[in-house]
């Protein structure tokens, strides 16, 4: 980088060459690759004891006794804690978020029931293994997906098993069903899927002069802050959270336990403790995509114009509900995708089991449901002997125009059109039919097209709001507080490109800070696609206020000269929030209902082409290559988008072919990276990104989010590419060689011995 | 983890008298993935006796001498090649970082029905080299298998070098649920001669893995499997239905399990005929 020194020299306007735009490596990333940045769970301190955690081996039971004596006698032990230690026993204020430590009753295989803390790990653990719980067992729900005969016979809740429900019509689904002339139906089932986030739940926390402090990873500090000080009964003040560095998070950070965990046991010990969950204990008691059974039905007409979009799906959010209502909220937003039609319906239900308790994952319920919709849209265009791309093309929305389901308009950014055109553009689609005559032997090759959309932000009526602090210093160095938070994408680097354009000043004069609620201002949670665009709005009008400063001051004056002045007259600080646009207007959701329905203003989208072969002896598939063209608005760091839409598709690849968490009833059966399998660097093809050109006017410089869409589209690219070449739709992930292979055997007319 | 004592061994004889009272460990990659506290309480590592020999040799009788206790890095990077199904195997074994320390004396005393690199060890007729304090001893490698996890291996017991018959035409073939660290839902390995130049086979050799409790000959397929036109192969993707006992696990069904390996033995023709071409996707 050839940036000159500025501190001497003439502040004019925007650097010749603007940072936004330009592909800027993350500030850690040579410490990230080399192994040297230390993370959250590598803290150490003098003093410090270790904890580790006693989990239920039961689906549901209940807790008849907990007899820790054994344990707390046990040398080295320093404490062990259970639920009657914890001050206000919730995570959370709604009792359906579960208890910190299970007291009465567990649901799950894996809850937490006791804490220990000890003078070194093994001790730790070793006394974690000497707790002795009498369990009384209790029936087991098995789940709406795999058992919804029994969602009403065993009730997990006072209220039963149904922890939400959404429903919303517009026309009249049920005439434009009965005289289609073609409905396309398809009944598909999701499963659970992993973060697999590459550092485990874990960190530090101390306990100092009434206050706590706690180094863990968090894609909401803010939350993490009040439920800690919810369940300790202190005071949100003196909690803090710093949640960085941390490797990955996809969505499991979101109400991750541990942060809660740590702060009680550096309170009840007054030691700095430690916490670091193994693989294992992740993969069994961490958080879940939750699992879905959906039936789609489409109808077209011979032209290939739609005429309704019907969904119903039931989703599987564990024993507990924490983000499950909102999850499915967002399905049926994005049930009806980027098309428009004058019918569309949506009934969906979250219901409770004992199954893994399921939260937040990137693409949050919207893969789900667009796997089916993608499919039957596949489906019907080979019915109708259409080209995919051409029969989404005729039924797109338009920018400007209005929600199928809900009737609010999608915003001027909205580049459906060109996205999906960039894919279809691409030799993978248009060069097809040449690809699938290459086959050779059993390996039959086909290619698919899928396309998704994924509002940015929390939706209309939910008061989101991302906020950034800016302080001067005499020197000319800018300091920059804001949120969200990274949890492994370096948003800071990202905010740092706004800045510096926005000031007309080099990168290296600016430092931003993340994740720090101390310093940080609440600015929600690092989820719904909304960092760059929320926090980066935030960061740009902070820094608009400076800029405003700097030019009263007098253009092409020193910059230190200037800041000098600023820090004398008391002006060296700024403040500025950017609250999330809400929708133009509601359309057909009623006003006061609009934060249950919570629609979006702004929408991303992704179009992704997949070539690949089967084999139709084994039903192996392998991949031999992804196209992703995604509609960012303006990439503020194109390297970094890229770097999302690779990570988003090999995530959706998981989602399509490996990745299945599996529970038999209420036990875990895949409980660690050896049989919970996700794709290798030798599964993952080749991947190419287009960034769609595109402008979102409200977003930062033109920006706006794209890591969840990303993952949508993977799975019903794939699951149409395997139509292509074998004549068989898969509609059960993850579609492995067995249930492909099965699927084949049927088609084939094979009767299953 | 109290009490362990790692001895490296750095001569056979030393190896021969510490593995009489300590187990022996080469790569140590199976011995990880089992967990460290459940190993027994006194190993004795091989890895060093790997530089002492080459680790592929060829025979006065033709045989290839393969050692059992050089990473699988150093086998296929030898200047002797090893039998295409070996070859294949070690391709498909795991990751290059766990090649870089596993050896097939490792993957033997393992005793899994889904060893990758058992299969291509039978269709090569291999002689395992075993060395104890009590001598040595050459065992037919079908001899050494058991069950799952079993062995006919002594207590101080360990594995030396493997001699491969040569054979002329001969590969494996892997279905796992992923392209690398996964293990085999079903493995096929073959070897053959052709005594003309059509497709008529002779001295047909297959062995079929996680199928059975060991690692399988299949010699009704071979038997059925007199050239590789259509209705033999046919017929031997039939009989090797009577050569197999597979089980339902975590990763398939029985079921899945006969199917896919019918579909191995279908893959045949199309694997030999793209033979010394690309064999990327086979």
């Amino acid at each position: 980088m050839t940036t000159p020194d500025t501190t001497h020299a003439a502040r004019t306007s925007t650097p010749a060459v603007p940072m936004v735009g330009r592909s800027v490596p993350a500030d850690d990333a040579g410490a990230i690759v080399s192994g040297a940045l230390s993370y959250v769970t590598d803290r150490r301190a003098s003093g410090m004891v270790w904890a580790a955690v006693h989990r239920s081996v039961h689906p549901h039971a209940h807790l008849r006794s907990v007899d820790t004596s054994r344990a707390v006698a046990e040398s080295g032990v320093i404490a062990v804690l259970t639920g009657v230690d914890v001050p206000n026993n919730h995570l959370g204020s709604d009792p359906a978020n579960g208890p910190v430590l299970a007291d009465q009753v567990v649901r799950q295989v894996g809850e937490a029931i006791a804490l220990v803390a000890a003078v070194d790990e093994a001790t730790a653990r070793r006394a974690a293994a000497l707790i002795q719980v009498e369990y009384e067992p209790l029936p087991v729900v098995s789940g709406p997906v795999t058992a919804p005969d029994e969602v009403a016979s065993v009730s997990l809740h006072p209220g039963g098993n149904v922890a939400g429900t959404i429903g919303f019509r517009s026309g009249d689904v049920d005439a434009a069903l009965g005289t289609a002339e073609l409905v396309v139906e398809m009944d598909t089932v999701t499963s659970a899927q992993e973060h697999v986030a590459i550092e485990t739940p874990g960190g530090m926390a101390e306990w100092d002069l009434g206050k706590v402090t706690i180094w863990c990873g968090s894609q909401n500090p803010g939350l993490h802050r009040r439920l800690v000080a919810h369940a300790l009964g202190l005071d949100a003040d003196d909690v803090r959270l710093i949640s960085n560095p941390v490797g990955g998070a996809f969505g499991s950070r979101n109400d991750d336990p541990v942060p809660v965990y740590l702060a009680l046991l550096a309170w009840h010990t007054r030691r700095p403790v430690h916490l670091h969950l193994s693989r294992e204990e992740t993969t069994v008691a961490g958080p879940k995509r939750h699992p879905y059974r959906t039936r789609v039905r489409i109808a077209v007409d011979g032209a290939g114009m739609l005429s309704a979009i019907d969904s119903r799906a039931i989703a599987d959010t564990g024993p507990y509900v924490t983000s499950g209502r909102y999850v499915l909220k967002t399905s049926a937003e994005m049930s009806v995708g980027p098309y428009a039609t004058p019918n569309a319906r949506f009934d969906g239900t979250v219901a409770y089991s004992n199954n893994a308790n399921a939260g937040a994952f990137r693409g949050f319920g919207v893969p789900q449901v667009a796997f089916g919709l993608e499919l039957a849209m596949s489906r019907a265009a080979e019915r109708l002997r259409l080209d995919p791309a051409e029969l989404r093309r005729r039924n797109l929305l338009r920018a400007g125009g209005r929600h199928s389901l809900y009737g609010h308009p999608v915003g001027h950014g909205f580049r459906a059109v060109e996205t999906l055109d960039a894919a279809a553009e691409h030799p993978f689609w248009r060069e097809r039919e040449a690809w699938a005559a290459g086959s050779v032997g059993p390996w039959r090759r086909g290619t698919g097209i899928a396309l998704a959309i994924k509002g940015v932000g929390m939706g209309s009526g939910r008061g989101d709001i991302a906020r950034a602090r800016l302080i001067v210093a005499t020197d000319g160095q800018i300091n920059i507080w804001a949120g969200p938070n990274h949890t492994g994408q370096a948003i800071e680097t990202s905010y740092r490109q706004v800045a510096a354009d926005v000031l007309g000043l080099p990168a290296d004069r600016i430092r931003v800070h993340v994740g720090d609620t101390e310093l940080v201002p609440e600015s929600g949670a690092t989820a719904a696609s909304r960092s760059m665009y929320a926090g980066g709005a935030a960061v740009e009008r902070v820094c608009a206020q400076l800029r405003a400063a700097l030019d009263e001051a007098g253009a092409g004056r020193p910059l230190q000269e200037v800041a000098a002045e600023l820090v004398a007259a008391g002006r060296a600080e700024y403040e500025a929030e950017f609250p999330l646009p809400d929708v133009a207007d509601p359309g057909r959701i009623p006003p006061e209902a609009l934060a249950e329905y919570a629609p979006h203003a702004v929408y991303g989208c992704s179009a992704q082409v997949v070539r690949l072969e089967v084999n139709r002896l084994t039903g192996e598939v392998r991949l031999h290559g992804v196209v992703c063209a995604v509609d960012a608005g303006v990439a503020i760091n194109p390297g970094a988008t890229i770097g999302q839409a690779e990570g988003g598709v090999a995530q959706g690849i998981g989602f399509a072919l490996f990745e299945e968490y599996r529970v038999h009833e209420g036990r875990p059966v895949t409980t660690g990276l050896e049989n919970y399998l996700v794709p290798t660097a030798v599964d993952t093809p080749p991947i190419e990104t287009i960034l769609v050109p595109g402008y979102e006017g409200t977003g930062p410089f033109g920006a706006k989010g794209m890591s969840e869409v990303v993952v949508v589209p993977t799975a019903p690219a794939i699951a149409a590419a395997i139509g292509a070449a074998t004549g068989v739709w898969p509609q059960h992930l993850p579609v492995t060689p067995e249930r492909l292979w099965t699927a084949l055997r049927a088609a084939d007319g094979v009767v299953a011995a | 983890m109290s009490g362990r004592i790692l001895l490296s061994a750095a001569t056979e004889s030393a190896a021969d008298r510490l593995c009489a009272t300590a187990r022996p460990v080469a790569g140590g990659t199976d011995l990880l993935v089992h967990g460290l506290d459940a190993a027994p309480v006194n190993l004795v590592d091989l890895s060093r006796l790997a530089g002492r020999r080459r680790p592929v040799s060829r025979l006065p009788n033709g045989s290839i001498r393969v050692s059992a206790t050089a990473p699988l890095s150093v086998i296929t990077s030898a200047d002797v090649p090893v039998p295409a199904a070996l070859a294949d195997a070690i391709a498909e074994f795991a990751s290059p970082q766990i090649r870089n320390r596993a050896t097939i004396g490792g993957n033997i005393a393992n005793g899994s029905p889904a060893a990758d690199l058992v299969p291509p060890l039978v269709v090569c007729d291999a002689i395992v080299g075993v060395r104890g304090s009590g001598g040595r001893r050459d065992v037919p490698i079908g001899d050494l298998l058991v069950g799952p996890g079993r062995t006919t291996l002594a207590p101080g017991e360990w594995i030396e070098y493997v001699d491969l018959a040569p054979v002329h035409h001969s590969g494996f073939r892997k279905l796992g649920y992923r392209r690398a660290l996964a293990i085999a839902v079903v493995s096929l390995a073959w070897s053959w001669t052709r005594p003309g130049s059509g497709p008529e086979l002779a001295d047909v050799r297959l062995a079929a893995g996680a199928v059975a409790p060991t690692v399988v000959r299949c010699t009704r397929a071979e038997a059925a499997l007199r050239s590789l036109r259509p209705d033999d192969v046919g017929a031997a993707a039939r009989a090797i239905q009577d050569d197999i006992t597979p089980i339902d696990d975590l990763r398939a069904s029985a079921h899945y399990r006969a199917g896919a390996l019918a579909g191995l033995v279908c893959e045949l023709p199309m694997v030999a005929a793209h033979r010394g071409g690309k064999t990327e996707r086979l």
